[in-house]
């Protein structure tokens, strides 16, 4: 209700630019809170009443069926809270009810995903997403102070990052902000934090609260016009190198969750590319290209806050009926929970960029402003960066379809691979219900794709810092209609009315084999996983044991390891001797009195030189 | 032109030049070994009889395999007036490159998804190793329709196509992207030497693995789409190549279409000849050959920014 509200709310006072002071009635410190609402935190709104009206609906069935694990009260308060903090993020034009709201939210979004309270490993993930959220808090609040000292000011509007002195709290801000998105190299906290969160907070986190870091990017430096290249070219880079090893990442995880939340990885590098692009191209003057990447940034921000969710909250529809998201152990879900399979499906597509749904539009906008850029530049090593940049791309398109593929395939085609997955039936109907209003969100995005872009364009020129319209001739439409008409045309003639024999699949002339010799999720990623190798450290050890082992082997056991390289070299020992140093601190505290004394008289002593000194 | 003789010029290139390739293919590596071999409309005949048998489907299917054939086809019809294939083309609409590259995605992720939905590990192998071979000729693929766009300064393949009077330094872009494509649609269809068309040895094949499961209509749907989409990989090399000829715009457009035709015949004759000659390539080769196709596309590239600086 609240969410709707907030939607509705946004959408009544649609074109403005407005300003609520509740200083009077709030104060935090010193200033007071100010709530600044234009059209651009006025469209995430409605897009986030959109997402919690899905996850309102989803919840109570969700919540009874897993009633041992969840306290609802607490999970409810915890979510509202959530939403509050994060529109208050989206509408703060100052420095302390941003921090305040950024705390908020991300202390609300910790508690929820430790309220499911079972088990080591959501305290782990719980543990490892506390210290990253803290670590890019205190970011910002560093940047933030500089920014006060270098300005005088906490408002937003009177920082200026296009003025030399505030490269050093930009930088600050923009690794406060990468760490809250999961851009490489800070990405490690987020697959834990996803996998551990029930669905619908997942759907939540990867859906919204991702989105609030790149849009605060987006209006601090888009909006804010950064002007270091050193700075432009670093995110930009950091973008390419997120968002290929995020999906590299994502196709050889085997849990459905982990799956989706790498592939979130990358959404939110193919966002940054497109915010740094709008940088450069604003730092080079060319404004076209400038409105160009921008309208990417939101596009891509927005699509992906409805298919991502879609995509989780299949996940959690398929959860409470398997109680595993493990793909080995699932399979065979199409027939059994046509629905939830179905808007698996159309996320997956929407993921993967089928040009009738909505993750075209963002993709090829991005593609566009590159390809502009390249024709525009007039520095060759910059025309083959950039060129460099849309053939990575490319191929993370492909890896995208791999990992789709292998996430549908082996989940909802074929025979069910565990008990657990043969007696599935459809989730209750709220469950339903809240998948298709997603799913018909991300066709009717899709279809309509440009009109969805028209309403952006028009925010953001409301916003402010947009000027003149971008060249925009989104493709799509004529296509889609050959293609969906012909299809439909093509199923109608051959197969709608027609009849069919049925028999066992083909199996090279033997009896059915068991459901576990279909194939799995590793070896789907196998021969991808091989070729990258060196990044995955991919290992596969097959053992085979027995008298004569070639021809009659009696136990075959192949074990495959994928280690995550970035944990165990750089997060590993650095987490490692921080504790050691910790460690060496605490031998400070010592408890005994009269070591304290040792340290008051040096220090003392200390002062007493220093004085004698200057 | 009447409008009339343009849409049924096309419609026939479109239902006509598939078979008669893939004939011509057989009837070529007939003759290299000896064979007088089957007549080139055999396909026809072929097709024909697939219309007619019924189904039979596996009892593991839950109804996607029937959508992702009828999808496939329509997605590569869709492609046929996306791409420059030919020469006539009665309505070009905005075919964007990178609209084209993810119509393309779209078309490959069906197919596979078709294959796993029968659960069969065949096709599923067969399905992992094409993912495989789409992630390592996209982004050589894309880099060379890439090149000839930045060329031109243009997006729109379509109207690239129908633009005379190329610079100089663009010929070399055209013959090194035509060249690419020709290597890509190798890999991307499963020919020689990549894969073979002709063995039916389920744990090495691609394609040919993926449609196990696929009888009658099915497979007459699934067949044809993939002799479209060979159809319109190599109309698109000989089109590049024709870009070459200074002298092609000056041709009419029946002409232009008779030379079109004649080109992607040529290319069939070509694929024949190689694929009686060639060997199949160890799978572990093949990102080698594709690091090949690569520095083709990239040749291309430079040639479309020296192109540029001039």
């Amino acid at each position: 209700m609240l969410a709707t509200s907030i939607g509705v709310f946004a959408w009544r006072t649609w074109g403005h630019a407005t300003t609520y002071d509740f200083s009077r009635l709030i104060k935090f410190g010193t200033s007071g809170l100010s709530i600044y609402i234009d059209d651009l935190s006025r469209l995430f709104m409605v897009l986030q009443s959109i997402l919690m009206l899905a996850i309102a609906v989803y919840l109570p069935p969700y919540l009874r069926k897993n009633g041992k694990s969840f306290q609802s009260g607490f999970f409810w308060s915890g979510l509202l809270l959530l939403l509050a903090a994060m529109t208050g993020v989206l509408c703060s034009r100052d420095a302390i009810s941003f921090i305040v709201f950024w705390e908020l939210m991300s202390l609300t979004s910790i508690s929820l995903v430790a309220a499911k309270n079972s088990g080591r490993s959501i305290q782990k993930a719980t543990f490892i997403y506390l210290s990253a959220t803290k670590i890019a808090g205190s970011f910002i609040a560093a940047a933030f102070l500089v920014l006060y000292s270098n300005t005088t000011s906490l408002s937003f509007i009177d920082w200026n990052f296009s003025e030399q002195r505030n490269y050093v709290p930009a930088f600050l801000l923009l690794t406060g902000l990468c760490i809250k998105a999961g851009i490489w190299p800070f990405h490690v906290w987020l697959p834990y934090a996803y996998e551990a969160a029930a669905s619908p907070i997942s759907a939540l986190l990867s859906g919204f609260m991702s989105k609030v870091a790149m849009l605060s990017a987006i209006r601090f430096f888009v909006f804010g016009h950064l002007d270091s290249p050193h700075l432009i070219w670093l995110t930009l880079i950091l973008g390419v190198v997120t968002s290929f090893w995020g999906i590299l990442f994502a196709l050889v995880q085997n849990n459905m969750k982990r799956v989706i939340a790498y592939s979130s990885i990358e959404n939110m590098g193919l966002i940054l590319i497109s915010i740094s692009i709008s940088m450069l191209a604003h730092h080079e003057r060319l404004p076209l290209i400038e409105n160009l990447s921008t309208i990417a940034a939101v596009t891509l921000c927005v699509n992906h806050a409805l298919f991502k969710p879609l995509l989780f909250l299949c996940c959690g529809s398929i959860f409470l009926q398997a109680q595993t998201l493990e793909l080995d152990d699932l399979g065979g879900l199409a027939k059994k929970m046509p629905l939830t399979a179905g808007c698996l499906i159309i996320g997956s597509f929407a993921i993967c960029c089928a040009p009738f749904l909505n993750g075209f539009p963002g993709k090829w906008f991005l593609y566009q402003s590159l390809f502009q850029l390249v024709c525009a530049s007039t520095s060759d090593v910059e025309r083959t960066a950039f060129i460099a940049i849309i053939c990575i791309l490319a191929a993370v398109g492909a890896l995208a379809v791999a990992t789709f593929v292998k996430l549908v395939g082996v989940a909802c085609f074929g025979e069910a691979r565990s008990e657990a997955a043969l007696k599935l039936v459809e989730s209750p109907r709220e469950i339903r219900a809240a998948l298709i209003l997603l799913a018909v969100a991300c066709i009717l995005s899709g279809i309509f794709a440009k009109d969805v872009t028209q309403i952006l364009t028009s925010s953001l020129m409301v916003s402010g810092e947009f000027s003149g319209s971008a060249n925009i001739r989104l493709p799509a439409f004529t296509g889609n209609v050959v293609l969906i008409g012909t299809s439909t045309f093509f199923y109608l003639l051959f197969f709608a009315f027609r009849g069919f024999k049925t028999a066992s699949t083909w199996n090279c002339g033997y009896t059915i084999a068991s459901p576990k010799a279909q194939i799995s999720a590793n070896s789907f990623a196998q021969p991808v996983a091989r070729i990258f190798r060196p990044i995955l450290q991919y290992r596969n050890v097959a053992t085979i044991t027995g008298a004569d082992r070639k021809h009659f082997p009696e136990n075959i056991h192949v074990d495959t390891k994928i280690v995550s390289i970035l944990e165990k070299t750089v997060y590993a020992p650095l987490v490692f001797s921080t504790a050691r140093a910790a460690k060496l601190i605490s031998q400070l505290q010592a408890g005994s009195v009269h070591l304290y004394i040792l340290y008051v008289c040096l220090t003392l002593i200390a002062l007493l030189l220093l004085g004698g000194l200057l | 032109m009447s409008a009339f003789a343009i849409w049924s010029t096309f419609m026939l290139s479109v239902v006509l030049i598939p078979p008669l390739c893939s004939g011509l293919i057989r009837k070529v590596k007939a003759r290299l070994q000896g064979r007088i071999g089957a007549p080139i409309w055999q396909p026809f005949f072929e097709l024909y009889r697939l219309s007619q048998k019924r189904e039979t489907l596996s009892q593991t299917m839950c109804g996607f395999f029937r959508c992702s054939t009828a999808i496939g086809l329509s997605t590569t019809l869709t492609l046929t007036w996306l791409l420059p294939w030919i020469s006539i083309k009665p309505w070009a609409p905005d075919a964007d490159l990178f609209l084209v590259l993810y119509v393309m995605a779209f078309e490959k992720m069906v197919s596979m998804l078709g294959a796993l939905d029968s659960g069969s590990p065949f096709a599923a192998f067969g399905a992992t190793r094409g993912a495989t071979l789409n992630l390592l000729v996209e982004p050589a693929f894309c880099l060379a329709l890439l090149a000839i766009a930045i060329a031109n300064g243009d997006t729109n393949i379509n109207q690239i196509f129908l633009n005379r009077g190329i610079a100089g330094g663009a010929q070399a872009v055209y013959f090194f992207s035509g060249l690419a494509l020709f290597f890509i649609s190798l890999v991307e269809l499963g020919r020689m030497p990549i894969d073979d068309p002709t063995t039916h040895l389920e744990l090495t094949m691609v394609h040919e693995a993926m449609i196990l499961e696929a009888s009658a209509k099915n497979l007459l749907l699934l067949e044809y789409a993939r002799i479209l989409k060979m159809t319109l990989y190599w109309g698109l090399s000989t089109q590049c190549m024709f870009q070459l000829m200074p002298a092609f715009h000056k041709y009419s457009g029946l002409q232009q279409e008779f030379l079109s035709v004649c080109g992607i015949m040529t290319m069939a004759c070509l694929v024949a000849v190689g694929e009686s000659l060639l060997v199949k390539l160890q799978w572990r080769k093949i990102p080698e050959f594709a690091a090949y196709v690569m520095s083709l596309s990239i040749v291309s590239a430079f040639a479309a920014l020296a192109g540029k600086r001039l």
